[in-house]
């Protein structure tokens, strides 16, 4: 029994090894290609800075493909961010004994007094929090 | 000659500052304000608005007074108008900070006394807004002193006990509502533990029952007492010694209601 499991291991270590061999294998391509596209966008936007004879004109050119790029990567960056925040999954647990419909309500009452006590911890008084502003309104002139 | 060796310094500094300002831009999107803290800002902006026109007030009125020249004079006009102009701006902006301090207070049961005070900041802003017209149109340096006045004068006899009463009514209002939400809450968890204890179990609850009545009977007493003072200003304007003494009271209340913090948490490990 032993050796067949122990048989079985090697398998699933075996297999594991292949596919990230494959995998680092992969990479360097795609790697290739996105070095390979990015030079070719600046081969693209050098020349068609370039295209302008005056140097004003062509760094105004510059600067403008530059804000868009870093503007839609921020704007990409934001999405994927936006994308990437794992929802909490809600486990609704229903169970058929009235023991648990209490625990509901009780777990609803332990929810309103943590909110109640959040307002107790910030009574600072208004007059205190509002003080007016000292203006200085003796405007004369000798 | 390579590109890069084109750019002067000035276009560097520039293609930083616009890649700075395109990032601030954009977390400024991200990081949505709150009304209250919006208006907290607006009012620190114009507060450090009024110090700095301050400052010009005060140097133009010197270079007049020592100089005597139609330009200083002119100077001196110009200055002490957009002081002024700028005391309104913080006027108003410090009411509009009162006014949404007014959100994160419970109206359910005081509808009128809000109705009440909506009018005073309307009151209040048209004021403020009339005066400032008023500095708009002056045309010489001598108008401006008796406008000066004028306001000095509206605020400590309306402006001002105007706001205090605002703030007593914020301290009497928020510390009924809560007293409110510890009825509500102690009753609830009072019709909690009945359904599952009998009443003769405990004499722990029992003696828990007895303080939530104490905790009532107290704050209700102060409460009482702050009611009693506000009546009596009502119609009248409301002092700074009036406001102290209606915060003490409620002060003093809300301390009797923060002893309900540790009774609800003990009778909740006990369930």
């Amino acid at each position: 029994m032993k050796d067949q499991q122990q048989g079985l291991m090697e398998e699933e270590i075996i297999t594991e090894e292949l596919g990230q061999r494959e995998e680092s294998q992969q990479t360097p391509d795609a790697k290739k290609i996105s070095k390979f596209q990015i030079k070719n966008l600046l081969t693209t936007t050098q020349k068609i800075a370039l295209r302008f004879k005056k140097p004003k004109i062509a760094t105004l050119v510059l600067l403008f493909i530059f804000l868009i790029a870093i503007y839609s990567a921020l704007a990409l960056l934001s999405k994927r961010n936006q994308q990437e925040i794992p929802s909490v999954p809600t486990v609704e647990l229903t169970s058929p004994s009235p023991q648990a419909s209490i625990d509901s309500k009780l777990t609803e009452i332990t929810k309103k007094v943590e909110n109640y006590n959040k307002k107790l911890e910030n009574l600072d008084s208004y007059s205190s929090k509002l003080t007016p502003p000292i203006v200085d309104l003796e405007i004369e002139f000798k | 000659m390579p590109i890069y060796k084109k750019i002067s310094n000035f276009k560097l500094l520039f293609f930083i500052v616009l890649f700075f300002s395109l990032f601030t831009f954009h977390f400024s999107l991200t990081l949505a304000q709150t009304p209250l803290q919006k208006a907290q800002q607006d009012y620190t902006f114009q507060f450090s608005k009024y110090r700095d026109a301050q400052q010009n007030y005060i140097s133009s009125k010197a270079t007049y007074e020592s100089f005597k020249t139609a330009t200083a004079k002119n100077d001196a006009f110009l200055k002490t108008k957009d002081y002024l102009t700028q005391i309104d701006n913080l006027y108003i902006s410090y009411l509009l900070l009162v006014k949404e301090y007014s959100q994160e207070i419970d109206w359910t049961n005081s509808n009128d006394q809000r109705i009440k005070i909506n009018q005073i900041f309307d009151d209040e802003t048209s004021y403020l807004g009339q005066h400032q017209q008023k500095v708009k149109n002056v045309q010489v340096l001598e108008e401006l002193p008796p406008l000066a006045q004028t306001l000095k004068d509206y605020q400590e006899k309306i402006g001002q006990p105007q706001v205090n009463k605002i703030l007593a009514t914020y301290e009497i209002t928020r510390t009924k509502s809560l007293l409110e939400e510890f009825k509500q809450l102690s009753s609830t968890l009072d019709d909690y533990v009945n359904s599952k204890y009998s009443p003769s179990e405990s004499s722990v609850l029992a003696n828990w029952r007895s303080e939530i009545d104490n905790i009532v009977k107290s704050t209700n007493l102060y409460l009482d007492q702050a009611n009693g003072k506000f009546a009596k200003i009502q119609e009248e304007k409301t002092s700074e010694n009036d406001l102290k003494e209606i915060s003490l009271l409620t002060s003093k209340a809300n301390s009797q209601l923060q002893k309900s913090k540790s009774l609800f948490e003990e009778i909740l490990r006990l369930l």
